[in-house]
């Protein structure tokens, strides 16, 4: 079974983002992705770009459904709904804590929430659909 | 057309096609390290919902009638396949409504076989405007064609 850091250096753009694996459980893992001004979206806030956080997020669910399906190569999205509740300051790393909400045959389900500060404070939540069968 | 160039669409290098009230198109150059794996050398869902989102700021903006900051409230991403592999992206976006402050917008990515993915958004003017938001609103409002660009630059 590939670890989560085989499976993040197996896709490219997870790669370019620096995508990292903190921590996993039964249920999930938490990934984190360091804070860069290649990220900025929005200059005067130096604010993290909102896809950017779409993009952490989708690497972040893809990765708990290979490790949870023992999938080879990553599934298939079939779809990502994505609420932004706060901006994230491009000055912290943002995290992630991903979740399995389906496992299965042919269709996984998965959400996340991306946090950056201890008290958790949540800057966006996301659920997403996979094809993996 | 170089109305400004934020950290991550010079990080995808993120080009504007086509800029107007009606619509706005975004293309995203493919570069093998923005691909889904080294089995699917398609450009990432991740690229394809930053230029999204980039697009529909945009195109907001462009239905403005005064300057205003705005953030995205949601953004539905829904693929309907995987992209071509070592192709590039066009994002095409349209603004539906402007209304009490929510903005309304649909998005297609196209590839040369089509489209293969589609998203829903809606954003929210937050009213007061920051400099970077009160310049890129200006200088949108003074591009020739009654703010329209086909000049094919960089965001």
């Amino acid at each position: 079974m590939q670890g989560y850091r085989e499976i993040i250096e197996s896709v490219p753009y997870a790669l370019q983002l620096g995508v990292q694996i903190i921590d996993s459980n039964d249920s999930g893992a938490l990934f984190e992705l360091a804070p860069a001004d290649r990220f900025i979206g929005n200059p005067m806030l130096r604010a993290f770009h909102g896809g950017i956080i779409c993009g952490l997020m989708e690497c972040s669910m893809a990765a708990t459904v290979m490790r949870f399906t023992e999938l080879k190569l990553p599934p298939s999205l079939i779809t990502q709904t994505t609420s932004f509740l706060k901006s994230a300051s491009v000055d912290l790393p943002v995290r992630v804590r991903t979740e399995m909400t389906k496992t299965g045959m042919r269709i996984c389900g998965v959400s996340a929430r991306a946090f950056q500060n201890e008290d958790g404070t949540y800057v966006a939540k996301c659920s997403s659909l996979y094809r993996v069968g | 057309m170089e109305v400004f160039r934020s950290g991550a669409h010079e990080d995808l290098g993120i080009e504007i096609v086509e800029a107007s009230p009606e619509w706005v198109a975004i293309r995203i150059p493919f570069r093998p390290e923005l691909a889904r794996s080294a089995a699917n050398m398609s450009i990432h869902p991740g690229v394809v919902m930053t230029a999204m989102d980039s697009g529909m700021g945009l195109a907001c903006m462009m239905n403005l009638k005064e300057s205003s900051s705005l953030a995205t409230l949601d953004l539905r991403y829904d693929e309907l396949r995987s992209p071509l592999a070592d192709q590039d992206i066009e994002i095409s976006v349209h603004c539906k409504s402007v209304d009490d402050g929510i903005v309304f917008l649909t998005g297609n990515a196209s590839d040369s076989d089509g489209v293969f993915a589609k998203s829903v958004a809606r954003f929210f003017l937050t009213g007061a405007s920051s400099e970077f938001f009160r310049n890129t609103f200006e200088k949108l409002a003074n591009l020739p064609d009654s703010g329209s660009s086909s000049a094919g630059g960089a965001i």
